[in-house]
């Protein structure tokens, strides 16, 4: 299967996305108008979602037949034959590229899709690398051919050539956030923590207003585990609340962190005191999101509390 | 000690890695101690909690995560006899180094704790199956053997038959496994309950 660099899997800002698609997630029975299929299509492509059953079944269900979709026909197009090849669905990816290369027969776009779903699939991945090395060539500023290159190492898992290759191509198209998440997940796997936290400091640094940067950024520092990074930890939770005070990993984080400063041997009591503070500041405001969200399972929260009560 | 899965844990399992099958997806195993026929006690793994799809490798959630549903077994009278993953990658059914220290982490307070390992190859349960025993195979038992986690045999599910139908109408057929939630889908909306009761009472009808 191609590992699909560009999706967002990696990508902490995609977190809650993905929910927002569940609940609009239509119970089954009910039919779903064609201006609505279009739209939640292009709200995933723009999210950059993956949920390929969906969107099969919107294809197939609402918009296949449909002939007044103008341009954005292809675009849908498109989204159906990367739907079709995570689901190895052959007769779908045929079906959607016959479609796109009658229309673009002489188009690098759709030629990448077929080597994706040729070659790339039938994991001939050397031959894969070798054609996008030569369209690379003629067209050097196509970020999408060197994400499918890392994308082929990735899916190889030849770990020195993903951190080599991404780094180089982090240098060419240094606004790539995905990217750098990516790597930071490269370096997080290979257990390299400061330099998966180097990568979400450059997140951070191109917007400091994005709160999952900070928390990723906590999380990791909070692994390391020296008393140094658990308190670089406890700050960057606590800036992550501060950003969103309803992010519960950020919260939960803050709490976790500044409870384990208050218990670290060799710290003076005032220190202690403070953390204790936090932790307990923490508590509180978990407890308010559950009330506010009647979640039943408020008992099981509490009890964990208890056993984290100083 | 020997484990048996029931269809609820089996079930679950298998929706939360198809829910999310190119991220690598983790939870634990909760079950109660039986004896056998034979005077042997074995594990009844009557349930699990999917916890993560996201940040494989961070330890914050993870610990939170843990805490938590160690509450949720005390309050049950459960035990949490192990831990699960399914990789992301689909040839590679063996446990990364996370998957080892958490289940280390599970061994040392359970010295009987297990690691499940999902083997995403060859799951393919739209397909006739000559002996229902074969879904055993989508599951590789890990135990801890001085200092390291072994591959020891394969999952050793209740009534495969069974299962392999409530999987084909819960997950083929409805698509159930969409609905799952895991405690990423939790901390993202709180109401997300990832003790997912619904489900539950779904494959509970389901086996009746």
């Amino acid at each position: 299967m191609p590992t699909e660099i560009s999706q967002s899997e990696t990508d902490p800002s995609s977190s809650s996305s993905s929910l927002r698609q569940q609940r609009q997630h239509q119970p089954a029975g009910r039919r779903i108008g064609f201006d609505e299929a279009r739209e939640i299509l292009q709200k995933w492509r723009e999210e950059n979602a993956r949920c390929p059953e969906k969107v099969r079944d919107l294809w197939i269900h609402c918009l296949s037949k449909c002939k007044s979709l103008g341009d954005e026909r292809w675009l849908i197009v498109e989204q159906v034959a990367m739907a079709g090849m995570d689901l190895h669905d052959t007769s779908l990816i045929k079906e959607c590229l016959s479609i796109l290369e009658s229309k673009f027969p002489k188009s690098s776009r759709v030629r990448r899709l077929k080597v994706m779903a040729n070659v790339e699939m039938r994991e001939r991945y050397e031959e894969a690398l070798k054609t996008y090395d030569a369209m690379i060539k003629k067209d050097e500023a196509n970020s999408i051919l060197y994400k499918r290159k890392i994308a082929i190492l990735i899916a190889q898992k030849r770990t020195p050539e993903i951190i080599k290759e991404l780094s180089e191509y982090l240098k060419k198209f240094m606004n790539d956030t995905e990217a750098w998440l990516e790597l930071c997940d490269v370096y997080i796997q290979d257990q390299a923590y400061s330099k998966a936290a180097f990568c979400m400091e450059e997140l951070i640094i191109t917007n400091p207003h994005n709160h999952l940067y900070h928390q990723r950024f906590a999380e990791i520092q909070y692994t390391i585990g020296t008393t140094e990074s658990l308190e670089l930890a406890r700050s960057y939770f606590a800036q992550a609340v501060k950003l969103n005070p309803s992010n519960l990993r950020a919260l939960y984080g803050l709490q976790l962190t500044a409870y384990t400063l208050s218990n670290q041997p060799r710290t003076v009591s005032q220190k202690k005191k403070e953390n204790a503070k936090i932790s307990a500041w923490a508590t509180t405001q978990i407890t308010k999101l559950y009330q506010e969200s009647n979640e039943k399972s408020l008992p099981v929260v509490e009890s964990m509390m208890a056993n984290l009560q100083l | 000690m020997e484990c048996q899965i029931s269809i609820r844990c089996f079930s679950k399992i298998m929706m939360h890695s198809l829910k999310y099958p190119y991220y690598t997806i983790n939870g634990v195993l909760l079950a109660e101690k039986r004896t056998s026929k034979d005077k042997s006690s074995f594990y009844y793994v009557v349930d699990c909690i999917p916890l993560f799809h996201m940040a494989h490798g961070l330890t914050p959630c993870m610990e939170i995560a843990l805490l938590q549903v160690a509450s949720y077994c005390k309050e049950n009278n459960l035990i949490i006899a192990g831990y699960y993953q399914a990789n992301k990658d689909y040839y590679d059914s063996t446990p990364d180094f996370f998957a080892s220290k958490i289940g280390e982490k599970i061994w040392e307070n359970n010295n009987d704790a297990i690691v499940l390992m999902v083997n995403s190859f060859g799951i393919n349960f739209s397909k006739d199956f000559d002996d229902p025993n074969e879904i055993n195979e989508t599951l590789h038992v890990y135990q801890f053997i001085e200092g390291k986690w072994k591959h020891k045999s394969n999952g050793s599910i209740e009534k495969p038959e069974a299962a392999l139908d409530v999987i084909r109408d819960l997950v083929v057929k409805k698509q159930v496994h969409l609905k799952l939630n895991d405690f990423d889908n939790h901390l993202d909306d709180i109401t997300c309950d990832w003790r997912n009761n619904a489900i539950n009472q779904e494959i509970k009808s389901l086996e009746a």
